[in-house]
């Protein structure tokens, strides 16, 4: 929770307040808090951030800022220039996203959830989600390719194609 | 960096502000608990009455006995403040609104647009709409299996009594992708079916009041709009359900030429009241352009499909409706959505003539005036000798 509440929020501090003021609203509403917890509580706290957000009067910023530790942190055997080039476009694609894929990248890769859980955060049904994720992540691909890399989406296995036509069938 | 998606999923872990670790043990400290005990020591009853409507999460409520403690994760403790610092707010999530609220924005701002812009049609006696159709078939032969992606390029030049020209031209026919002509090659080569394959044209007059002349006779109040709409998407008794055909014809009502500015804002309003409306989010199109889209989805085929319409919120004007295949919802690493059909609208306009956008093709070719022997008046579509389809 402490985690999802931090990577929303513009300080330690305000994400701590968020957590407590998430919990308070689910001791209120004991009641319609589900067996699984966790998807409703990040919704409610999503929703808590926003409020804490329009209350300061904070302007949606344009994208992250690029940890320096995250980029110099080379792997063994890569060039230290060649590395941290490649992460900066790479979070330079991802700071060029908008909100909305942004958020549903991190939900997967930072918070951790799985696609159903996901779509419970932010109230749309899991086929919605898994199509947003899909052309998020296209997005994101798109977006490396104008900075010039190759990352590549894993080829499709083989996949159970939908029948669109069952008169088409033939011996 | 090209090992494709755990290299992506790795560097956007490394973007996470939360590094791995840095909250273990959180929950555990004095300050948690501090917290938990005051909110454990309200009155859940007396505190604070309901949640405050902008907190209760738009989710279905569901019935749990009335208390079991459970280890809530609660982390509040000391961490390295680095990733803080990163990413105040990587996230910063348009507002963090609700997807109501978004769904409801949307379709308000591309109303208030709509009802801002003149009629598409304006004062041309005729009116002229090209859309293409994109219908994705799947063929079975030898126990394989490939997808063609079919396209149709279909024309309509519209007078005021409804009635008006036809022109269908079926595109080539291709491959989705390498691996269904593999599929394709494996099975033998077989011939494509000829039917909606290959070049092929028709063109042809529709009589009166079949093409797209209802739309002067739709309420403009969105209450009594939705309802109207409901009822002739049910009439239709398409194979989809309900709430797709509904969105189908909110979007042709708005690509209508004819269609009010005061209309075309209803339709906007009118479908945040389709059932299981949801907001998509930015789009592209099948053209590649880019636009907002909602939909509803089912599971009446036999697997989940999305029904989404694709429209520009500068200029709302709808760009496609599309019938999406989406993987079911139990895999956490889901293939890609499959699109089965689409209809992108290219051009929406008034035209002086019937034959306007053709060129030589149908050079010449204008109705005339034909009165039969009941009194009612025709327009005749003649096709001078010597021309024919192609």
């Amino acid at each position: 929770m402490l985690g999802f509440a931090i990577r929303r929020s513009d300080d330690r501090a305000t994400a701590e307040e968020a957590v407590s003021e998430t919990f308070l609203v689910a001791w209120r509403r004991l009641d319609a808090v589900p067996d699984e917890p966790l998807p409703w509580l990040l919704g409610v706290a999503r929703k808590v951030i926003a409020n804490q957000r329009r209350a300061a009067g904070r302007r949606t910023p344009d994208g992250p800022l690029v940890p320096l530790e995250a980029v110099a942190d080379p792997a063994p055997g890569a060039g230290i220039a060649e590395l941290v080039a490649d992460r900066e476009a790479f979070a330079e694609a991802f700071a060029a996203l908008s909100p909305a894929d942004r958020e549903v990248l991190a939900l997967v890769n930072w918070d951790g959830l799985s696609p159903k859980e996901a779509a419970t955060v932010l109230g749309c049904t899991p086929a919605t989600f898994y199509l947003r994720l899909h052309r998020a992540r296209r997005r994101l691909l798109k977006e490396l390719e104008a900075r010039g890399h190759s990352f590549v989406e894993r080829a499709a296995g083989p996949v159970t194609r939908p029948r669109t036509d069952a008169t088409e069938a033939r011996p | 960096m090209n090992n494709g998606n755990d290299d992506i999923k790795r560097e956007l872990r490394r973007l996470d502000p939360v590094a791995p670790g840095e909250l273990d043990g959180a929950a555990e400290t004095d300050a948690a608990a501090g917290m938990l005990a005051r909110i454990v020591a309200t009155d859940p009853d007396a505190a604070a009455g309901p949640a405050p409507a902008d907190q209760r999460p738009a989710l279905p409520e569901v019935d749990v006995p009335r208390r079991r403690r459970r280890p809530l994760g609660l982390a509040l403790g000391a961490a390295t403040a680095v990733a803080v610092a990163v990413l105040v707010a990587v996230l910063a999530l348009s507002g963090g609104g609700s997807e109501e609220d978004h769904l409801s924005a949307a379709l308000d701002a591309a109303g208030a647009r709509a009802a801002a812009a003149p009629s598409a049609a304006g004062a041309k006696p005729f009116t002229y709409l090209k859309t293409r159709e994109i219908s994705v078939r799947t063929t079975d032969a030898d126990r394989r299996s490939w997808n063609v992606d079919q396209s149709t390029t279909r024309e309509e030049w519209v007078t005021p009594d409804g009635s008006g020209r036809l022109r269908i031209v079926a595109g080539p026919s291709r491959f989705v992708g390498s691996g269904d002509r593999v599929e394709w090659e494996g099975a033998g080569r077989p011939q494509f079916l000829t039917l909606g394959f290959g070049g092929r044209t028709e063109d042809r007059w529709i009589s009166a009041g079949q093409l797209r002349g209802r739309v002067v006779s739709l309420p403009t109040e969105p209450g009594a709009l939705a309802v109207r709409l409901t009822e002739e998407a049910a009439d239709e008794g398409g194979e989809g359900p309900l709430a797709a055909a509904t969105l189908q014809l909110v979007a042709e009502d708005l690509r209508n030429p004819v269609a009010s500015p005061e209309l075309r804002r209803a339709l906007y309003q009118a479908a945040k009241r389709i059932p299981g409306i949801e907001y998509l989010g930015e789009v592209t199109d099948p053209d590649g352009r880019n636009g907002v889209g909602i939909g509803v989805t089912s599971s009446n085929a036999g697997y989940p499909q999305l029904y989404s319409m694709i429209f520009d919120p500068d200029t709302s004007q709808v760009l496609a409706t599309e019938t999406t295949a989406l993987p079911g919802s139990g895999a956490d690493e889901p293939a890609g959505p499959t699109l089965l059909r689409a209809t992108v609208y290219e051009e929406a306009h008034g035209t002086h003539s019937l034959s306007e956008k053709e060129g030589t093709w149908l050079s010449g070719f204008e109705p005339s005036a034909y009165r039969d022997q009941g009194g009612s008046d025709y327009l005749i579509y003649r096709v001078p000798d010597g021309v024919g389809t192609d």
